[in-house]
């Protein structure tokens, strides 16, 4: 491999103020349509029509800007954003292309100026869309339905929490069943779903095997047992082998099984989550389906479920008759209603619909091929890099998708840390890389995942720039510490950020607590 | 090497190149691919093959396959909708667009508070400005919907004060209220919210005082209402509401459509300790139901920003003088920080639609806020005092109601179903039928009116429906 | 603000001579072993990372090697105390530093040693004073250590330039002892309570976010145990801070180095003896054990707690005793093993398995109880 040059690199820096700080009394970003003078013959004036007491006094104090400024405005904060711009290798979010062309189509009139309670009738296409998406969604799971109400893959697994619970409900057994049984290494929405649906959470902690022990979980499975909640592979890139006794020991316990497949990349086309005995199973569309990010959504979470689970699906869910129409179903008594108001993020299933077909199942095993290639090829490059070691080294099979690795030895002989590292990456055009999920067992943890998406050049370079970052920790480590020096604005601090006298999550709270920023 | 496991090249991956993946292949020291799934054993594996139709890898083909079927549906652009409860078709500037299209904003998933710091910005915009629309000064970034917003109000409360009732309005959107349903557990376990609905005063529409006072104790947790209610009732008592429920220690979470605030007196005024709301109608298309998104604001103080499930920006500074920068606050209380023992659960929300309300906020202004209102309000009210003069029809509460009312068709004999399909065909979609729902109210059917309606738009409505109750 | 700094200059020296520690005449035999200080250079490392803070920290500190020979290299202002240590630093040395240091007021002592160190100026402040460990001891077990020199320096660094946000936490203060008797090496003793400042956003960086939520959880389930306690069963809390939360969650005031036991409400017995709480069991048949996780070795019996014997355990019933820790102090455990030493094989191997450990209400982690192997033992003595 040759080494690649880095770039001489610097983000856009506009300096750009609040927009709350910026323009004059009376300009206007727009115009109402004025209202048709037989409107007012016959209503009146507006103020008449809000009783006195709940008529608002004084305008709201929002920037006065002209339509040009607002648009300057935010583009300059767009151009201050790096976003998948750069070299994104983040662990976990599994980054993939968002088609252009998907985008597009999804602000038509035809997907964006649709009404959820629009007769069925005149939601055929939408309809047929989201359907088929089920079916393929079904074909890669054996699972036998899907939906898509979850706004994200937390929504998901808070849908399965639900779910578990109008389960046991409905068997008369739910006061009893009201534990749920999760791993140390599974998704920190997986326990944090569980409890806020009422459930106890039994953790079962990561053993030296990189997984937690089937002993473990025969411990903890009783008669309390509702559910199991897990990923596999975990986001260290470790598959449990034991996953299928898993699934029996929980069933014979009377438990239902829940697979998060937010690490699904590196598995696509050669497992179904129906066929190792799961229940219930979670795409994230957002991350393996080429749906973007948007900075946290909007997202969807599509659970999909087994034949049995069908009657406690959120509802309303979309059906296609004999005659090939697709109509909306109501949900029916057994369902646990809603997570979320109507059935979804359309324009998300839109796109990883497209995707899917555009990608094809060859084009999918490729997908995951590639991407589980490409993360043993950087495994290679990055363990030559002084001061960076593997998680769990002894485990010498080959990582999936993604590996996690420790900078501990670095900061033990710098005491430059992950998060320093991280900043001054940013400084060469490199997106943030992903830490760790909580709890850290790793010291200075970071999870880089390399995916189909990137070119070999800028798998090389994000290394290349780590690396030189990591010598750079050596020769000059206040640099490092105090990075970053190319970006949008320098190190941010965050000393007040907990602190109720000095966080300012508005420009009114902001200009309260720091009067002298008052202009 | 197995030649067979090669890629084929594929617009969206790069080193599906037969020259890159060798080369990958030969520095990971791979003879054949399989060596990298060792993992999983062999029991694992599906045996069957996948089908997922003929591949789409032309762009040319996947638009005119997605375009195909897409434009089977009819819209809202070239139909006459009335429909609103819940989802509202409101003007979406062309900047909003605009902005929620642009590559940067669209592709983020975490960054560094400098690196994505455009957009935090931008978040913080979102959360100030909404701030100053509600009159509340801590805001946290949008969950996933209005429903949500308002499921999460409710655990706060139920954690700040200890209690386990919440009184909700009988005029509460079905919708809405089967989401936060689920947020209130089941009573088998703990954590369980009961969940009391507070009657509807049949002649106002509004929240009945005497059953609110009857159903108040030192044990519940919260009073909920939406002002506007679901059914476009202004709940024009709301001081009053508010001074009961704080009598019995309760904490008031009030629900708000934000495009009516530049009229109606923001809920902070009235005594609200926990703002919630829909963020669709600043910026955002309905997208079939896909725009839905909330917001969740308080008074700055502790006690209420140590419940809160999202996360939120804060500004602050670096570490060069007068620059500013945007990070978490309280980000050890979520789910991210502190899994099952964080607060309830956040997760990918609808943080690019807070862009996008950030843009239409700065683009009304005051002023656009003031005339937005007046203009919802004016032409609602124009188009109910239009049909409630159409003989057989009946608008329930003509008065007092911001850009949802809703009619009655008692007095005409057409069911509701034939009636909008007979609308359907002119063109029309007709509001929302409130019968399953609401059989109290007979065979009522919700309406919106937006600022999108011109008096055109509303006369034909009107002449409409006069045909088709024939 | 005025810090006071004590180095232990012999501290350390024992650890890669094979013996456990310089207590007491260790440190000769240590010289002797040819082991070098490095406790100074520690100290140093830790120094050096903050020099930038010098017009903000007055170091109070002995003159020489114990203090200011290092504070006044690097430039920092010194205030002398009245002596200075000739030669060998003593384990009198520290505790007489540490006596002037709270007589003078500091607020702080930043010291350089291991958990020896850590002892002698706990014994003379107590939670008087915070401390701060810089790691330079070959046993490190009590809590006022950072992880490192460096995360040291960082956390002084909270202290003297964001007080307001780094709490002070308390922490235990633990040690191995050296048996006169016996000459063998008794496990670790749980000697007490000392103060610690704590930065939730330094231990982010170094460990993990989660640290200060895992004490969150342990008062909720200590509240939640406290209400749920009939009047009829007898309750026994082994030793530390994770029990006796529950203690004073009932208003109780137990003592926290010891087997305290509560009936009806009552505290009935503190600090008991294992041939007390043995009396008390005969009493009242019916009884719950609360057991912490003690140090970061995850050990539950045998260590600073030898009064809960396997007699006690036997008499408790295994299935009735309760285990409690911070989901943080489990986290620490890799692999998550816990250890009893018991001196008693079968009871030992009667514990080996999974055991629930509660770390919030409806929390909990599951852990395995692993036994040290004591097949070859017991056939010697049969």
């Amino acid at each position: 491999m040759t080494t690649i040059k880095l770039k001489n690199y610097h983000a856009a820096s506009w300096d750009e103020p609040l927009v709350m700080q910026m323009g004059s009394p009376g300009r206007r970003g727009a115009i109402l349509p004025s209202t048709e003078s037989g409107i007012s013959d016959v209503v009146g004036e507006a103020k008449n029509l809000v009783s006195p007491n709940m008529q608002r006094q004084s305008l709201p104090i929002l920037p006065e800007l002209s339509e040009f400024e607002v648009e300057k405005h935010y583009i300059h904060l767009s151009q201050q954003t790096m976003g998948m711009m750069g070299v994104s290798l983040f662990g976990t979010c599994t980054m993939k292309y968002n088609p252009r062309v998907t985008e597009n189509l999804v602000y038509q009139p035809f997907v964006a100026q649709l009404h959820p309670f629009q007769h069925e009738d005149t939601l055929q296409g939408t309809l047929e869309i989201v359907y088929r998406f089920d079916e393929l969604l079904r074909e890669l799971s054996g699972m036998s339905k899907f939906v898509f109400q979850a706004g994200g893959g937390a929504d998901a697994a808070y849908t399965q929490a639900c779910i578990t619970r109008a389960y046991h409900a409905s068997r008369g057994e739910l006061a009893i069943r009201n534990e749920i049984i999760t791993t140390a290494q599974a998704h920190p929405s997986s326990p944090a779903t569980a409890a806020a649906a009422g459930f106890k959470v039994i953790t079962l902690p990561l053993e030296a095997d990189g997984y937690a022990s089937v002993e473990a979980l025969r411990a903890a499975v009783s008669p309390r047992t509702a559910a199991l909640m897990v990923n596999n592979p975990d986001d260290i890139g470790i598959y449990n082998p034991h996953i299928k006794e898993w699934v029996d020991i929980v069933h014979e316990a009377g438990g239902l099984c829940f697979y998060d497949h937010a690490n699904f990349n590196g598995l696509m086309t050669r497992i179904r989550a129906a066929e190792l005995g799961f229940d219930a199973c979670m795409f994230m569309l957002h991350k393996t389906f080429g749906g973007p990010k948007g900075g946290g959504g909007p997202a969807v979470g599509a659970y999909g479920c087994t034949e049995a689970l069908i009657p406690f699906l959120p509802g309303p869910t979309i059906g296609k008759n004999d005659a090939g129409k697709f109509f909306i179903e109501k949900e029916g008594p057994l369902s646990i209603g809603r997570v979320r108001e109507f059935w979804g993020n359309v324009p998300v299933v839109i796109r990883a619909y497209a995707w899917t077909r555009a990608m094809g199942a060859a084009g999918l095993r490729d997908a995951a091929n590639i991407s589980v290639l490409a993360n043993n090829y950087m495994e290679k490059r990055l363990l030559e890099i002084p001061g960076i070691t593997k998680g769990l080294p002894e485990l010498t099979k080959r990582r999936l998708e993604m590996t996690r690795y420790s900078l501990g030895a670095l900061t033990a002989d710098t005491g430059v840390s992950t998060l320093d590292v991280q900043n001054r990456m940013t400084d060469f055009g490199v997106d943030a890389y992903w830490l760790s999920h909580e709890p850290w067992f790793i010291p200075e943890p970071f999870t880089p995942e390399a995916g189909e998406l990137w070119s070999i050049e800028d798998i090389d370079y994000w290394i290349d720039v780590l690396a030189h970052v990591c010598q750079e920790a050596r020769t000059n480590p206040d640099l490092v510490k105090t990075s970053p020096h190319n970006q949008v604005v320098h190190k941010m601090d965050g000393s007040g950020l907990n602190d109720p006298k000095k966080w300012a999550t508005t420009w009114r709270a902001y200009q309260r607590k720091y009067p002298a920023s008052n202009k | 090497m197995k030649k067979n496991t090669e890629p084929s090249p594929h617009p969206y991956m790069a080193n599906s190149n037969n020259g890159n993946f060798d080369q990958m292949m030969k520095v990971a020291d791979v003879s054949d691919i399989e060596e990298l799934f060792e993992q999983i054993p062999i029991a694992h594996r599906t045996k069957r093959d996948f089908d997922l139709g003929p591949v789409l890898s032309a762009e040319s083909s996947l638009y005119r396959h997605m375009t195909g079927i897409l434009r089977k549906s009819e819209n809202c652009e070239d139909n006459l909708n009335f429909l609103g409860a819940g989802c509202w078709q409101h003007y979406v500037p062309a900047i909003c667009d605009e902005m929620v299209m642009r590559a940067e904003f669209l592709t983020p998933v975490w960054g560094t508070p400098s690196s994505d710091h455009g957009r935090s910005q931008a978040w913080f915009e979102f959360a100030s400005q909404l701030g100053e629309l509600v009159g509340m000064e801590f805001v946290g970034l949008p969950v996933y919907s209005f429903g949500t917003a308002g499921g999460h109000a409710i655990r706060m409360a139920a954690r700040i004060t200890k209690r386990s009732k919440v009184l909700l309005p009988r005029s509460l959107d079905p919708e809405r209220l089967a989401v936060m349903k689920t947020y209130c557990s089941l009573p088998e376990l703990t954590g369980y919210i009961e969940i009391v609905l507070v009657d509807m005063d049949s002649a106002t529409g509004r929240i009945d005082l005497n059953d609110l006072k009857a159903k108040l104790s030192d044990e519940v947790a919260a009073v909920y209402f939406d002002n506007p209610s679901y059914l476009g009732v202004v709940e024009s008592e709301a001081l009053e509401i508010s001074r009961l429920a704080h009598e019995y220690g309760a904490e008031v979470i009030v629900g708000v459509d934000p495009i009516s605030l530049g009229i109606l007196v923001p809920p902070s005024e009235y005594g609200a300790d926990i703002v919630v709301g829909t963020t669709q109608p600043l910026g955002v298309h309905m997208n079939c139901g896909g725009g839905v998104g909330g917001f969740i604001a308080t008074r700055d103080e502790e006690k209420y920003a140590v419940e809160y499930p999202t996360l939120q920006v804060s500004l602050t500074n670096t570490s060069v003088e007068g620059e500013m920068a945007f990070g978490l606050t309280l980000f050890e209380q979520s789910s991210y920080g502190s899994r099952e023992q964080g607060k309830d659960w956040t997760g990918n929300s609808v943080y690019l639609w807070a862009i996008a309300n950030a843009v239409y906020m700065s683009l009304m202004g005051p002023q656009g806020f003031r005339d937005i209102g007046n203009s919802i309000i004016e032409r609602s009210h124009y188009a109910a005092t239009r049909i409630n003069s159409i003989p057989g029809l009946k608008v329930l509460w003509p008065e007092g109601f911001f850009k949802e009312f809703v009619v009655n068709f008692d007095d005409v004999a057409i069911g509701l179903d034939l009636l909008h399909s007979r609308l359907r065909d002119v063109g029309i979609f007709a509001g929302k039928d409130l019968q399953s729902d609401f059989p109290e109210l007979g065979k009522s059917v919700l309406y919106c009116v937006t600022e999108i309606h011109t008096k055109e738009d509303i006369d034909q409505l009107v002449a409409a429906l006069g045909e088709a109750i024939k | 603000m005025r810090i006071g700094l004590i180095i232990n200059p012999i501290a350390g020296m024992g650890g890669k001579v094979g013996l456990h520690g310089t207590d007491g005449d260790l440190y000769l035999k240590a010289q002797e072993l040819g082991a070098l200080p490095f406790s100074r250079d520690r100290a140093l490392e830790t120094l050096s990372s903050i020099i930038d803070l010098k017009d903000k920290i007055v170091f109070v500190t002995p003159q020489g090697v114990m203090g200011s020979e290092i504070a006044s290299t690097l430039g920092f202002v010194t205030e002398l105390l009245n002596y200075s240590s000739q030669g060998v630093a003593s384990s009198a040395d520290t505790k007489r530093a540490a006596q002037e240091m709270l007589n003078s007021g500091v607020d702080l002592i930043l010291f350089s040693g291991g958990d020896g160190t850590a002892r002698d100026i706990f014994e003379v402040v107590g939670d008087r004073t915070p401390m701060l460990g810089i790691p330079a001891g070959v046993k490190m077990r009590s809590g006022v250590f950072s992880f490192s020199p460096l995360s040291a320096g960082e956390l002084l660094r909270r202290f003297v330039v964001t007080p307001e946000i780094t709490p002070i936490h308390r922490v235990e203060i633990l040690d191995v002892v050296l048996d006169s008797v016996e000459n063998a090496w008794l496990p670790d003793e749980f000697f007490g309570v000392a103060l610690a400042p704590f930065s939730q956003a330094y231990l982010q960086m170094a460990k993990s976010v989660s640290s200060a939520r895992g004490d969150a959880g342990i008062d909720a389930l200590a509240q939640e145990l406290a209400s749920s306690m009939d009047a009829l069963s007898l309750y026994l809390f082994g030793p530390g801070t994770t029990t006796h939360k529950i203690l004073v969650a009932m208003g109780l005031a137990g003592d926290v180095r010891g087997v305290d036991a509560v009936f009806g409400n009552q505290i009935i017995g503190r600090d008991l003896s294992e041939k007390e709480i043995l009396e008390l069991l005969k009493e009242h048949p019916n009884a719950i054990l609360f057991l912490g996780v003690i140090g970061g070795q995850g050990f539950l019996l045998g260590r600073g707690n030898q009064q809960v014997s396997s007699k006690v355990i036997e008499a408790v019933k295994p299935t009735n005793v309760i285990l409690i820790s911070s989901a943080d102090k489990i986290g620490r455990l890799f692999p998550p093993h816990l250890h009893v030493d018991l001196g008693d094989g079968r009871m030992e191997s009667l514990l080996a398995g999974y055991h629930q450990v509660l770390v919030a209400p409806g929390r909990s982690i599951m852990c395995q109880i692993v036994v040290p192997d004591r097949c070859q033992q017991e056939s010697i003595a049969v």
